[in-house]
């Protein structure tokens, strides 16, 4: 087994040593719940479709991704087991790419377990199914977007609660810069190929692209550029700090 | 490479790669995709492609897309963004038949002139207020000729004819957004939209109302006909069917001449494509004259029919149960089930022919129907059927109708599934072996004694009028292939059953609703011989119903109808009672009743409150079963898996103790 595959099973069993991936698991499948029935109002629409769940995730994610990720490294940094870490045999960007997988391994089991709701649209009528899985793929992506954002973050602070906030600000960030709110601010003197790069930079409206069904080259190459640069970034910061 | 690795330079580095990534990758990697919708919404079909590919003439498609005033609206942006690329697609496959440019129409530029000269709709959304255009002009480039060349020369006539406009993408519009383009490509490509001869015994295409006093609209089903097809309106007198003629249609065929009949008969045996629609009851022609006998708002064909090897079962039309519509009614009363009204959904489509292929729901009020003949020569495919929960009702019964409920009374389904529409093919000959009989009038010369100048009144001095009888016989005895398509219900093309027309920005919008209007331009494209474009159209789902709740609420109101009937059963006999016991009293007027018949009194009409009260409450049941499964959902949802996860967690713990505590041991 190689370096990664052992980091990301000790990180993976690591949340589940304390009581920590399961209280997000469980907020994350309620406040779900309550937003897809409640806010997003599923079974008064009558649709066979889970735009209700999926319309309300990013911003789900927002809170929850960043909570996930703030312990990737800060902890390490703040409890001085980074030393430790980095005096195994494992190379920086092997320990990155390990704790990565293993974060977004629990966001993974987080989003499968809102499987009910799958059921429960296909029990109530006929949804496009495909739509569905591309959605929760996705969603997925998303949701490594996020968690890779917030793990440069927590390897630049040692304080856990800095970095949950700096990678609120930074996500949500990626996932206003698509709506009119933001490009009204730049409208008035940006030129428009700025404009539209901004859009493309969205989280949100490659996203949205996915959850037509349609999964398109641009959206898979945006989220693997995304995942990768921000996880190369976390390996230049550890490193950095490490000279420090 | 290790130096960069540990410097803010390096983050530089995997910020501008970021970028370049991702602009690079958005602008220059296009089509590659996985397309997972279950219709593949997403990817051209077969139809479009046979078009474009076999495309005769070059077509020059322009995008007018205001893409500087379109800044903020990164919705209208995203949608732009795929029209633009499905267009690139059909260029690409169109083997350079296919001209293609994106034109951004400025304010005040020759360029939005250009668009607005052509149809287009500016819509006030942009920044200050300014016009934003997003439509398409497509122009047919004839013979190395472009119509500019033709507007250049001053010919408007020649430019509108090869020029198809798309005026607004309308966002909503979305599903249909392949269909739109690859008709205005076909439109474009055709030299001659085929003509459509239409016969209609109720005013399809607008005129005065003599009820409201008011110059009525066409119906939208012929501006989608319009679309596709040169129409010719045929008065119910015609004697003759021209040969530029490629489809006739039939709405609502009543007291026909033998003339117009023998006409009819002619042009089905002459291989012409016929649209019948027929009905057992024409809702519109009664309203039009609502005393109106019941018979004559049938549809007639004389032998014709029964010739093609169909009848209209006489004086019945259809109740559906399983098909019904629930109708809100006037005031503040409960909607109501109206087994009349039906919804007709894939589960009675022949799921074979290509007519019903994509559709989701057909409306259809009091529709006739249709019974093939034992001894036909033709083939009649049944296209429609009802459910099996449905059965005969009389047609007299809607000439009087207030409450549909009262259609549920001794209805009981026969378990038959009725035909509603069918195909006709196959061998027939002509109705008329003998020819038929025609009147004239002599002509006045030879009418001396005739009253010509005579009042009006006399009518019966007018009817001694001397008469000529020709035979007219039979052009054509008999064909090898008609080729026909008869639909039992008249009322499908009413707008009130599947459109919703709505004022928008000074045009008519129609938003449909159902699909009568796609079957309705399937049939005649069916007959007119395009298949391709009917394989493109109607791919989109409008929606997906929740089947489940609605079954519940289907079976909730059969079973509370029939709690409903008992309890007025039981109110009818109490309060039938209680008026004899009053009468007794009432009769001897100051009989005092004894206390044994005052407590009976007293019981009855405690017990008509008592059935009043659950009749109300029979009425509020109806939703329940639906709100409990609602919310028995909601739970589930909500607080199952994490229910489970908390319990399977503290399992875990508890195991994980012990086992660590028979280790310290």
């Amino acid at each position: 087994m190689n370096m990664t595959g052992i980091i990301f099973k000790r990180e993976f069993q690591g949340y589940f040593a304390t009581p920590l991936a399961y209280i997000f698991i469980v907020i994350f499948l309620v406040l779900s719940g309550i937003f897809t029935f409640y806010i997003g109002r599923f079974y008064d629409r009558g649709q066979a479709d889970l735009a209700a769940f999926f319309n309300y995730l990013p911003w789900l994610y927002l809170i929850l991704a960043p909570a996930v990720a703030m312990r990737l490294w800060s902890e390490e940094r703040n409890s001085g087991t980074i030393e430790l870490l980095m005096t195994l045999p494992v190379s920086t960007s092997q320990a990155v790419i390990g704790k990565f997988l293993a974060a977004w391994g629990i966001m993974g089991i987080a989003l499968g377990l809102t499987f009910p709701l799958w059921i429960t649209v296909n029990y109530l009528g006929e949804p496009d199914n495909g739509v569905i899985f591309a959605t929760y793929l996705g969603s997925w992506l998303m949701a490594g977007g996020f968690l890779a954002i917030g793990s440069c973050l927590s390897a630049a602070t040692k304080s856990q609660v800095i970095a949950f906030v700096l990678t609120l600000v930074l996500c949500f960030v990626f996932v206003v810069s698509g709506f009119p709110m933001v490009q009204d601010f730049f409208s008035e003197w940006a030129p428009l190929w700025l404009l539209d790069g901004l859009s493309t930079l969205s989280i949100l409206s490659h996203f949205d692209a996915i959850s037509r069904g349609v999964i398109d080259l641009r959206d898979l190459v945006y989220f693997a550029a995304m995942i990768g640069c921000w996880l190369i970034a976390t390996v230049i910061v550890i490193n950095m700090k490490k000279a420090d | 490479m290790k130096a960069m690795m540990q410097s803010k330079v390096g983050l530089m580095f995997v910020l501008v790669a970021f970028l370049v990534i991702v602009v690079v990758s958005s602008v220059s990697l296009k089509g590659g995709r996985i397309d997972l919708t279950e219709n593949n919404l997403y990817t051209l079909s077969d139809g479009s492609k046979n078009i474009v590919q076999n495309l005769e003439q070059s077509v020059k498609l322009t995008l007018y897309f205001s893409d500087k005033a379109t800044k903020e609206l990164p919705a209208v942006r995203t949608y732009a963004q795929r029209v633009k690329e499905l267009l690139q697609e059909y260029q690409s496959l169109s083997r350079g038949k296919i001209e293609f440019q994106v034109v951004d129409p400025a304010p005040f530029s020759e360029e939005e002139d250009a668009a607005s000269a052509a149809g287009l709709q500016g819509v006030p959304a942009g920044l200050r207020g300014d016009e934003i255009y997003f439509g398409l002009v497509g122009e047919s480039v004839a013979g190395g000729e472009s119509s500019e060349a033709a507007a250049a020369s001053g010919d408007p006539l020649n430019l509108a004819k090869n020029e198809e406009v798309i005026p607004f993408f309308q966002l909503d519009k979305e599903k249909f957004l392949e269909y739109d383009l690859t008709k205005l490509i076909f439109n474009l490509s055709q030299t001659e939209p085929p003509t459509l001869g239409i016969i209609s015994g109720i005013p399809i295409n607008g005129g005065f109302d003599y009820a409201t006093r008011q110059n009525q609209p066409a119906w939208v089903v012929v501006q989608q006909m319009e679309d596709l097809f040169q129409l010719e309106w045929l008065s119910e007198d015609v004697t003759a069917i021209d040969d530029n003629i490629d489809i006739l249609m039939l709405v609502h065929p009543n007291g026909l001449s033998d003339e117009t009949l023998l006409a009819i008969d002619q042009f089905v045996l002459k291989g012409g494509r016929t649209l019948v629609f027929m009905d057992g009851l024409a809702e519109t022609a009664q309203a039009g004259a609502p005393m109106m006998p019941a018979e004559a708002s049938a549809s007639d064909l004389g032998p014709l029919l029964q010739n093609w090897g169909l009848e209209l079962v006489e004086g019945k039309v259809l109740g559906d149960y399983a098909n019904s519509l629930v109708v809100s009614m006037r005031g503040n009363r409960s909607p109501v089930r109206h087994i009349g009204l039906v919804s007709l959904t894939p589960d009675s489509f022949a799921s074979e022919d290509v007519l019903l292929a994509g559709l989701e729901s057909i409306n259809m009020s009091s529709v006739g129907i249709l019974q093939p003949v034992e001894s036909a020569t033709t083939t009649v495919t049944p296209l429609i059927r009802s459910s099996d929960e449905s059965n005969l009702l009389d047609a007299s019964l809607f000439a009087t109708l207030t409450s549909p409920e009262t259609l549920l009374n001794d209805f009981s389904p026969s378990g038959e599934r009725y035909i509603l529409a069918a195909r006709v093919s196959g061998k027939a000959t002509t109705a008329f072996p003998d020819g038929i009989k025609v009147e004239d009038d002599a002509p006045d010369s030879e009418n001396a004694d005739a009253p010509v100048s005579d009042d009006v009144s006399e009518t019966e001095s007018s009817d001694e009028k001397p008469k000529i009888t020709r035979t007219v016989s039979p052009d054509v005895t008999s064909a090898d292939n008609i080729n026909l398509i008869v639909i039992a219900d008249t009322d499908i093309l009413t707008d009130r059953l599947w459109v919703q027309v709505q004022e928008f920005f000074g045009q008519r919008i129609a938003s449909p609703w159902a699909d009568n209007a796609a079957l309705l331009v399937n049939s005649l494209d069916n007959l007119s011989g395009n298949a391709d474009l009917i394989s493109v159209r109607s791919r989109g789902r409008f929606s997906r119903p929740f089947d489940r709740v609605d079954e519940l609420r289907r079976q909730a109101e059969e079973k509370l109808l029939e709690q409903q009937k008992a309890l007025q059963e039981q109110l009818a006999e109490t309060d039938s009672r209680l008026a004899e016991l009053e009468q007794v009293r009432g009769e001897d007027d100051k009989a005092i009743l004894s206390e044994e018949q005052e407590q009976t009194v007293l019981k009855f009409q405690e017990e008509r409150l008592k059935i009043r009260k659950q009749l109300r409450d029979v009425q509020h049941q109806l939703d329940q079963d639906i709100e409990t499964l609602g919310r028995n959902l909601k739970l589930v949802n909500i607080f199952l898996v994490p229910l489970l996860l908390t319990v399977l967690a503290l399992f875990a713990r508890v195991w994980m103790r012990n086992r660590r505590l028979s280790v310290q041991h």
